[in-house]
């Protein structure tokens, strides 16, 4: 009976506590930790960011200084401060824009003084998205830092120093690499390449989301009326991840492709996005967008959408000998006919550009004070047409900027400057127009050359290199607020030539009124020097083969016209000779001149 | 039970005076529970019902748990997959995320933990909603730990789920109670390292179990009353068959009570064919039986006891007659023959025993016709015993035994009938002679407040075993090939038994084999009273103090 109640009360208690969903459960180990993982690149380690600590010594800390802003966007401003006096940092400005300058002079130091003079010219701004905006063109100015110890603290602090972010442009070089993004033009034809700082205290696995937060962002200002940015709220909804598989995956918010969007929007952006990893060439490319399903490429095409890609390693070469077009031995072709010439036009030339799309060749000639043109399919000829409308004034060298494929010869678009004016052209013979600035324009340009994507100029005017975008307006052209470029070590630019989708060859006098050729970048910091002196004759023509983004770090081809002789870029100028030129007898009196390429 | 010797001293006191409160509490429950234990014996109804309730409780709460245990289990397996799969891409999609960083001390890795928790945050399919993701670095104290929506989890994420999951690497679950937005909510916490480039840091996902655990609770709740309203069925429905059963049971225990009561007419009545039918018509047949039977003993009795009387009566006329002539020839015995005159004592000899067992027939017609009454009187004891010893004086010579009185000195008055007790006591004294083996006879008398006793001890051969009980039987003898030397006619004692009932008192005897026997008078001093005790022991002081219990003693009392 005891025990029949005892197990009833035990029962009953089980039954109103022991089952139902306990409250609180001992830790149930259910498996082992996932394994592995994507081993982190960890390759390339950033430089080292210098310290106030490393150094006592006044020139080697104010170097320091100049070189500390360089690196994470964010931490710039603590960097920099953490040099300074505290009371000197308290009034340090915030904000992420770095000065870059330039020092024209070394810093100089009295050994024992306190003070260092630095010399300093501003070169440009870079913000925190990478974006270089080169300065309005200023003097180098000289400033004062003071060096000294802070109480109750170690080390020399700087004590005295102008209230500007900045570093210098060899830091630039030091601590950043430059990295293109792709912006698709208006008509989303092509894409246009937009050069970036990419600090190098991002690592390697970083770069993606890096690169993803650019493309999300605003172009570069210079190239915002000529470019479509990305949809109005289009954000990345998640880190880019490392690259496993062969796959990259990225996911963007829905406003990436919107509502009602054409079919092709979702291509174009691959194709964007794929050129702006580049060297990151991943086989897959999975896109999420929103919460859509993540679409999957395999080994898409893309390479295409950038103009540039069309560039061949060896160009057709071409020069003029007595007034007529002929190739040039050492090139591809040499034994053909000119392109789309008749042999009986090829004569009286000036000046003259050939282009040629996948289908159709182009052809501007300079005959006798006026601008000709012709097209024909690749491989035929065809009469030159004059083209109208073009006031009287010196001609200078026509150039193709944009020959898009097809067969229609009117959307085939050259450009000429006359008179320090600069005209644009069709290949129909049509009326040329002229081109309208869209700011407050230059003077006379005298010397002009189109980015392999046709968006792009760059201008000499006055003895000074600018940069600008060309946009299209309805039927007609216009330029944007050309801005200036400062390349380093030249007192006067004479001429430029676009020798790869971001850099630029510049002819121009040193300070030593000597003629130098300098591989500039487009913003103007990086500068190589191709041809150090070349003598005091002006520079009166350069033209040059951009070379192909995807064959890397080769040097261009490049030719010039000095004192009435042209000459290529090799290591030292070598002059081109009659004998370099195909179906041509050499007659004394009479040299090679204006070299060009087929584009 | 006693405490063991080997304890210490203070051990066993201690353990004295707790078996001394638990046999207290022992007897108060005891006493409380009496009138339970008292129901419980009584009652086959209470029984049955009580039995059936615990059996279908233990039966139904076992299924019941059983069920509720099942269901519970199959809700909190089903949460605890769903969870394991989402967190299963959790862990892919975090460990997606921490490969762009290489080194613990990246400065946008904070950055990244929080763009982590907050998309699997937002993006939890959990319909329940209320889902809490955290991403920890156990092994990295200087990054910071991240959770959306940003809450306290110390409750969460308890220190043995870090451990498992921090140190020993593990996926690992654990069912937590914390009190989240000032509510009391279970978690399913699931916790799973996430590797990364530099180590592995921690992700985990806190999934609240309303849904479950309500459906849990209403599936205990629904079982839990299903289950008690069944045994309360089970208990009503065996309270009621058993009712079935249990009335006609008690009507028949109340009939046969009644039956036994005397009132032989008292049936059972006869409703239905079925077996509780039968019952009583059984019974009501064994009723009709034994009536029969028991009328016709009686009226067989009745006609017995009446030619005795009446054989008494119609024997006592001719009796007289020849009592008469045989007094005449007694008194001329000396003219006859000396043979003839020894034939005329022997008759007269003959005619006294003849006449005397015919007034003790008399006397015994009288009493089981009930027309015996008691001539109560206040009447002193003492000289009754000694008139009784006197009288017998001339028999004890004979027979060479000694009587002793032992009677107090004051009168010992009682209200009796001094003819009955006179009777009695000659009838017992002259048996003592009788039977006494020329020992002496000691006679004893005693009094106190509520009764008088008589005993009367002899030494001769005694009483065997059971013997006790057929003394007072009708023409009872001990051994009946024995020579009658006082001519007793055998209903002596069943008189005396008769007359000591009719006092309102005992008649009993108490005898041994070789030992004598005793035999114990015992009235109540005011007529009517109800005797309790008697003054004197049945079993003589000098055999009780010699020999207590021998056996093969015997004791019977008639009252």
């Amino acid at each position: 009976m005891k025990r029949l109640l005892c197990a009833t009360a035990v029962l009953a208690t089980l039954l109103a506590g022991g089952c139902g969903i306990p409250d609180q459960s001992s830790v149930t180990i259910v498996d082992n930790g996932p394994s592995g993982g994507v081993s982190g690149g960890g390759d390339d380690l950033p430089p080292v960011q210098p310290r106030r600590e490393d150094t006592d010594e006044p020139k080697t800390l104010v170097g320091n200084y100049l070189r500390a802003a360089a690196g994470d966007p964010e931490t710039a401003v603590a960097r920099a401060k953490a040099f300074l006096a505290p009371d000197l940092a308290a009034k340090f400005p915030s904000g992420n824009d770095i000065k870059v300058v330039r020092e024209t002079e070394d810093s100089l130091h009295t050994p024992g003084d306190t003070d260092v003079t630095i010399n300093i010219q501003v070169i440009g701004t870079l913000k925190a998205n990478g974006v270089f905006t080169p300065a309005d063109p200023a003097g180098s100015q000289p400033y004062t830092l003071r060096v000294g110890p802070v109480s109750g603290r170690d080390g020399q602090f700087i004590l005295e120093a102008p209230p500007i972010l900045m570093m210098t442009d060899r830091a630039l070089s030091e601590f950043y690499t430059p990295s293109t993004i792709y912006w698709w033009d208006t008509a989303n034809t092509s894409l246009v390449p937009d050069v970036r700082y990419m600090p190098l205290a991002v690592p390697t696995v970083q770069r993606p989301t890096t690169i993803l937060g650019w493309l999300t962002g605003a172009p570069a200002p210079w190239l915002a009326d000529a470019v479509n940015s990305l949809p109005q709220g289009t954000q990345l909804t998640s880190n880019v991840p490392a690259i496993s598989n062969d796959t990259l995956q990225i996911s963007l918010t829905a406003q990436a492709v919107p509502q009602g969007s054409d079919g092709g929007a979702l291509d174009r952006l691959r194709r964007q996005l794929q050129w702006s990893i580049r060297p990151l060439v991943p086989r897959t490319i999975e896109i999420k967008i929103g919460h859509d399903d993540a679409v999957r490429t395999h080994d898409g095409d893309y390479l295409d959408s950038n103009a540039s890609f069309r560039l061949v390693g060896a160009p057709e070469r071409f020069a003029l000998y007595g007034n007529a077009i002929r190739r040039m031995k050492d090139s591809p072709h040499a034994t053909d006919p000119v392109p789309v010439l008749k042999p009986a036009a090829n004569k009286n030339i000036t000046a003259a550009a050939l282009s040629a799309s996948a289908t159709r060749a182009y052809a501007a000639v300079v005959t006798g004070g006026k601008l000709r043109v012709a097209q024909a399919p690749l491989g035929e000829q065809a009469d030159l047409q004059a083209v109208g409308g073009l006031p009287g004034g010196t001609l200078g060298a026509p150039i193709w900027a944009q020959t898009p494929d097809g067969d229609d010869a009117s959307a085939a678009v050259g450009l000429i400057t006359i008179g320090g004016q600069i005209y644009s052209f069709d290949a129909t013979g049509g009326t040329a127009r002229r081109v309208e600035w869209q700011g407050g324009g230059l003077g006379a340009v005298t010397g002009l050359s189109v980015a392999p994507d046709g968006h792009r100029v760059a201008l000499v005017s006055n003895g000074r290199l600018y940069r600008a975008a060309l946009t299209t307006v309805g039927e007609g052209i216009t330029v944007g607020d050309p801005e200036q470029v400062l390349p380093p070590d030249l007192k006067t630019v004479a001429a430029v030539a676009w020798n790869s989708e971001s850099s630029l060859a510049v002819a121009g006098m040193r300070p030593n009124n000597r003629y130098a050729i300098y591989d500039v970048s487009l913003d103007g910091t990086i500068a190589v020097t191709r041809l150090s002196d070349i003598g005091a004759a002006p520079v009166k023509y350069l033209s040059a083969y951009p070379t192909n983004p995807v064959n890397g770090e080769r040097l261009a081809s490049e030719s010039y016209v000095a004192g009435g002789d042209a000459w290529d870029v090799f290591s030292e100028p070598d002059k081109i000779e009659p004998q370099h030129l195909a179906d041509v007898t050499a007659q004394p009196g009479i040299n090679p001149t204006a070299p060009f390429y087929l584009d | 039970m006693r405490a063991p010797a080997w304890l210490p001293r203070p051990a066993r006191r201690v353990l004295r005076v707790v078996r001394r409160y638990w046999r207290v509490l022992a007897r108060r429950f005891a006493i409380w529970s009496s009138p339970v234990r008292r129901a419980w014996r009584r009652s086959l109804q209470l029984r049955v019902v009580a039995l059936t309730l615990i059996a279908s409780s233990l039966l139904v709460g076992a299924f019941g748990w059983f069920i509720a245990d099942r269901s519970a289990k199959i809700l909190l397996s089903r949460a605890q997959d769903e969870v394991q799969i989402s967190m299963r891409n959790k862990v892919s999609y975090a460990e997606q995320q921490l490969t762009i960083h290489p080194q613990a001390r990246d400065p946008q890795l904070p950055r990244t933990f929080a763009l982590i928790v907050n998309q699997l945050a937002d993006g939890d399919p959990s319909d329940s909603g209320g889902s809490v993701v955290s991403i920890r670095a156990g092994l990295f104290p200087e990054l910071p730990s991240i959770t959306s929506p940003s809450i306290p989890t110390d409750e969460l994420i308890t220190p043995e789920l870090i451990r498992d999951v921090a140190e020993q690497d593990k996926v690992a679950r654990q069912i937590v109670t914390a009190d989240v937005n000032d509510r009391s909510t279970k978690y399913l916490v699931t916790g799973s390292p996430v590797p990364t480039s530099f180590g592995h840091v921690e992700l985990y996902y806190m999934v609240p179990l309303t849904t479950e655990n309500s459906a849990a609770n209403q599936i205990r709740t629904t079982v839990l009353a299903t289950g008690i309203a069944l045994v309360i069925m089970l208990g009503v429905i065996a309270g009621l068959v058993t009712r079935l059963v249990v009335t006609p049971v008690r009507v028949a225990a109340r009939t046969a009570q009644r039956l036994s009561a005397g009132l032989l007419d008292q049936r059972m009545k006869v409703d239905g064919e079925d077996d509780l039918a039968l019952l009583a018509a059984s019974f009501n047949q064994m009723a009709a039986n034994l009536q029969r039977q028991i009328v016709r003993l009686e009226e067989l009795s009745r006609l017995q006891r009446r030619f005795t009387s009446d054989v008494s009566h119609e024997l006592r006329t001719p009796l007289t007659t020849v009592r008469m002539a045989a007094d005449l020839i007694f008194a001329e015995r000396d003219e006859f023959d000396p043979a003839v005159a020894r034939s005329a004592e022997l008759l007269q000899a003959e005619l006294d025993r003849f006449e005397s067992l015919l007034t003790d027939l008399l006397e015994i017609s009288r009493f089981d016709a009930g027309f015996a009454a008691l001539d109560a009187e206040h009447t002193d004891l003492v000289p009754i015993v000694e008139r009784v010893a006197d009288r017998l004086a001339g028999l004890a010579d004979r027979v060479s035994v000694t009587i002793e009185l032992r009677v107090p000195d004051e009168p010992v008055i009682a209200e009796v009938d001094p003819r009955r007790v006179e009777r009695v006591l000659r009838n017992l004294v002259g048996n003592a002679v009788e039977h006494g083996e020329a020992k002496p006879v000691v006679v004893t008398l005693a009094a106190d407040d509520a009764a008088v006793a008589v005993t009367v001890r002899d030494h001769g051969i005694g009483l065997k075993p059971g013997e006790e009980r057929l003394v007072f039987n009708r023409f009872w003898r001990a051994d009946p090939s024995r020579a009658r030397q006082t001519g007793g006619t055998g209903l002596g004692l069943s008189i005396s038994a008769e007359d000591a009932r009719l006092h309102g008192g005992w008649l009993e005897a108490w005898g041994a084999p070789g030992e004598g026997a005793q035999f114990r008078l015992t009235l109540p001093v005011r007529s009517g009273d109800r005797l309790l005790a008697a003054p004197l022991p049945l079993i003589p002081r000098d055999r009780a103090a010699a020999l207590p219990a021998a056996p093969g003693e015997a004791a019977e009392v008639v009252s």
